[in-house]
């Protein structure tokens, strides 16, 4: 058990490790530098040639990483060029709304993924179907932001049903809170709720056709239970796997739809950072979401060996 | 078997419609999405006859609001074009903190609206010795900063110093003149310049002249700034807002009518807009262009605007192979090889046309660098070549060139800017110009720009209230932002002429002579000149703006 949690660990560094190199490498790559951006329309070369010194930017890359790298492992993740501020306060200040929008949008997506999938299936042929097909080749063709556009313009301007930007905490206002979500989580979830009703409807065809079914209905089940206990329940698994996949797709969506709405969050700070080249920040964004990931992936393999015995002996099932 | 599911039963699954009516639905859309697709590709059209191009002659800053028709209270949000970056008259760089520091950080003078200077923290304008190097600046008594510290000679001339020698300084460059500061008394301030320099005025009434607290510069000002003015800062998150709440130690708190302001960055323009017509935001700068003309009529806004102070056009590269401020290597281009060539490629530009498309009419069109809304504008300083692609053609003919001459054109990924482009592009392609779109981020184009890495570049200057702010970074061969690698002697001598004396009437004639110059080498052809559009909505009065494009907010109040 050691070995196996002292050889997942030595991945998770490593892992963490690399990132770190490929994402220094990465923004440095781009011409420009915090220096040029700081100084602003005043491209006095004696005031660029301070903010690099203060920055540490005229030393050696490799002196710039050990420094960095040495700051990392003792929690200081430095501070943003741009604003002044240290960067685990920007990051803290914006973590929690992306993590909003995103569970509200998982949650709302999978509702409607499911509600639409379970239709289709279950009135095959019929105009049900037809409509979900339709409303899901929509969601996966439609781009999200133009989507977002289009309904600040009417929904929020036009007829004042939802406030067109902006994020409220739900400490101050719960019911502002979710106003200003919901708008961004709706339409950020099109696609995946395109997909998941796409998976449901399959699998949901595929339950509804056995056996198993067929011998609740024999039994008297009523409709309701035979679709919801006996045939969803087998459908659920592959929903949460494919949220899984999707989740990826859901943080750089959120980027865009950040930016549009005018949501605090750590996507729209990643963009932002890019934009201004500002290292500090960046770097800090994408390690602290690595190692997110990573502390993930860890807590799964360890649950799967709790799960299953087999796993912790000897790393593989049989 | 489940005959609901079986694809053989008499419920099984069906096509909606038969095939020939499916082939013509596929026809149709598609030819429907053709239709569409192409109708975005057409040549450039003369407009002339279907804009109305005087619709915004002249300016509307606003006006402020009559106490009888506000009520006390409130807080005005204000949707920000763009993140101010940080809260430091020192160290800010971006354009849109100015509109926070209008309410929050008072200047020594401020920019009335016909180019004028009025003073707000001094008593009364500067009076300059016959040397033109001495300033005394007399200031008033019983302003206080919002930390409680009392506004004294000695805090103002502490505040100069900081912006002349702080390390990273962005005022330096502009305090350049100012060889010391001295406080001769409690409340009188003397600056002691080493030349003559006509821009100082014009430069105390912006971010040098804003005296700040002597105890918050002690600490980290950009985390708790402390000025003089309407507004104290509460709090901000970063790159998405900040927080005012009124000031009970400013001088004339009875005048102000609101308890709070809330700015929040909402960098896209329709989102802004939006977010004004429905009532979440009371004030939006930078509204699109595109809108302009429907914003005069609609009911819901009220459209403020004044003509930029700077201008849009294309830097092109003639001598910069490495670096601002290397020695000149002539650039291997065909635009570089000959004034001429530059000449043509200015005649070649419909610049009303190209406004008219693009903008609306809302733009107007540029020839130079001195605007329109400075006191400096004459017929001279106006003069615009004529728009003769044949003239042109017949030019390159007499250069010998052939055509078609092939031009890169570095530009910004902004709406305006790649909209325009496109447009150039058309445009100067009747007059034998091959026009090579490259698209870059703002931070690689500056920086492109500085090392040489470019051809030419779609690139604008914001303005400054002094035209000098707006030519001599540029033009001057010592300028530190000398893109363009121009070196001449000739523009050396008038730019030093343009600043060695505070008489109007001779600068705008020195400035006649530069722009004239400007037309014959066209190290940059200026093409358009924006307007600052800002709304304000229905629910308040009060908010003002004035010819440098800084909204007030301070004054303003929520209709009654």
């Amino acid at each position: 058990m050691l070995r196996f949690l002292s050889i997942k660990l030595f991945h998770a560094v490593m892992t963490l490790l690399l990132v770190s190199i490929v994402v220094f490498i990465g923004i440095r790559l781009l011409p420009g530098d915090p220096a040029q951006i700081m100084a602003g329309d005043n491209q006095d070369p004696a005031v660029i040639a301070a903010y690099r010194a203060e920055l540490g930017l005229d030393q050696p890359m490799v002196v710039q990483y050990w420094h960095y790298l040495v700051d990392l492992v003792t929690g200081n993740l430095g501070m943003s060029s741009s604003s002044g501020r240290p960067v685990a306060e920007m990051i803290a200040q914006t973590l929690p709304v992306t993590v909003q929008l995103a569970a509200i949008t998982i949650v709302l997506s999978v509702v409607c993924g499911l509600a639409f999938g379970v239709a289709a299936a279950y009135w095959r042929g019929r105009w049900p179907e037809w409509l979900s097909n339709g409303i899901s080749l929509l969601g996966l063709s439609i781009p999200n932001f133009w989507l977002a556009i289009l309904a600040i313009v009417y929904l929020a301007s036009a007829i004042s049903w939802l406030p067109a930007s902006g994020f409220v905490p739900f400490a101050t206002d719960p019911g502002g809170w979710f106003l200003h979500l919901i708008m961004p989580a709706l339409i950020l979830g099109t696609s995946l709720c395109a997909v998941v009703m796409r998976q449901t409807r399959s699998n949901m065809i595929e339950a509804l056709g056995s056996e198993y079914v067929l011998a609740s209905r024999v039994k008297g089940a009523g409709e309701p239970r035979v679709v919801v206990v006996h045939a969803l329940r087998n459908s659920i698994i592959v929903v949460v796997t494919l949220v899984g996949l999707h989740a990826g797709a859901l943080l750089s969506g959120a980027a865009v739809i950040e930016q549009i709405f005018g949501l605090p969050g750590v996507g729209r700070l990643a963009v932002n950072s890019v934009f201004l080249r500002d290292y500090a920040v960046l770097q800090g964004v994408v390690m602290v979401s690595a190692a997110v990931y990573v502390v993930i992936n860890l807590a799964v393999d360890l649950l799967y060996s709790v799960i299953d015995p087999r796993i912790r002996v000897s790393g593989r099932t049989a | 078997m489940n005959l609901r599911t079986s694809p053989y039963g008499k419920n099984r699954a069906q096509p909606p419609f038969r095939r020939p009516v499916r082939q013509a639905v596929v026809v149709a859309a598609f030819a429907a999405v053709s239709a569409l697709v192409l109708s975005g590709c057409s040549p450039v059209e003369s407009t002339a006859g279907t804009v109305d191009e005087t619709l915004f002659a002249g300016q509307n800053l606003g006006a402020t609001a009559a106490a009888a028709d506000v009520s006390v209270g409130g807080t005005l949000v204000f949707a920000l074009s763009n993140d101010p970056g940080v809260l430091d008259p020192t160290f800010s760089n971006a354009i849109v903190g100015k509109h926070i520091f209008a309410s929050m950080c008072e200047s020594l003078y401020t920019v009335t609206g016909d180019g004028g200077f009025a003073p707000v923290l001094a008593t009364e304008a500067p009076t300059i010795s016959d040397d033109g190097l001495t300033y005394t600046i007399p200031l008033r008594e019983d302003a206080v900063f919002s930390d409680g510290e009392p506004l004294t000679a000695a805090s103002v001339v502490a505040s100069i110093e900081r912006n002349k020698t702080a390390e990273g300084s962005l005022r330096a460059s502009e305090l350049a003149a100012v060889e010391r500061a001295e406080a001769t008394d409690e409340y009188t301030v003397v600056l002691h310049l080493s030349k003559v320099s006509a821009p100082l005025l014009s430069v105390l009434a912006d971010r040098p002249g804003m005296p700040l607290s002597t105890n918050a510069m002690a600490g980290d000002f950009g985390a708790a700034p402390s000025c003089v003015g309407p507004f104290r800062y509460d709090s901000s998150i970063a790159q998405t807002s900040v927080e005012l709440v009124k000031d009970p130690n400013y001088y004339d708190a009875d005048k102000v009518f609101l308890d709070a302001i809330s700015f929040r960055v909402i960098t896209d323009a329709s989102v802004r807009l939006a977010n004004l017509r429905s009532g979440d935001v009371q004030v939006a700068d930078r509204l699109p262009a595109s809108q302009a003309a429907a914003l005069l009529e609609d009911k819901d806004v009220e459209l403020l605007y004044s003509t930029s102070l700077g201008y849009q056009g294309v830097h092109v590269n003639l001598a910069n192979t490495n670096g601002v401020g290397s020695d000149p290597v002539a650039v291997d281009t065909t635009l570089a090889s000959d004034p001429r060539v530059r000449q043509a490629f200015s005649m070649a530009i419909d610049r009303q046309t190209l406004v008219d498309t693009v903008f609306d009419g809302a733009f107007l069109p540029a020839c130079g660098p001195v605007s329109p809304a400075t006191e400096y504008a004459s017929e001279a300083t106006q003069a615009c070549p004529e728009f003769d692609p044949e003239a042109a053609k017949a030019l390159l003919d007499e250069v010998g060139i052939a055509t078609p001459v092939p031009v890169t054109l570095s530009v910004q990924a902004s709406e305006d800017a790649s909209r325009y482009a496109q447009a150039l592009q058309s445009n100067a392609a009747d007059a034998g110009f091959d026009v090579t779109i490259n698209t870059l981020d703002f931070a690689t184009v500056t920086s492109d720009q500085k090392i040489g890495n470019f051809d030419a570049t779609l690139l604008g200057w914001a303005g400054r209230t002094d035209p000098d702010g707006s030519i001599a970074p540029f033009f001057l061969s010592t300028g530190s932002q000398n893109y363009t690698g121009y070196h001449s002697e000739e523009m050396d001598a008038l730019l030093a002429d343009s600043v060695s004396t505070t008489d109007i009437a001779e600068r705008t004639e020195t400035y006649a002579q530069i722009v004239e110059l400007l037309q014959e080498d066209n190290p940059y052809i200026y093409l358009y000149r924006e307007r600052n559009f800002v709304g304000q909505g229905t629910s308040t009065a009060g908010v003002i703006t004035d010819p440098t494009s800084v909204v007030n907010v301070s004054f303003a109040g929520f209709l009654k």
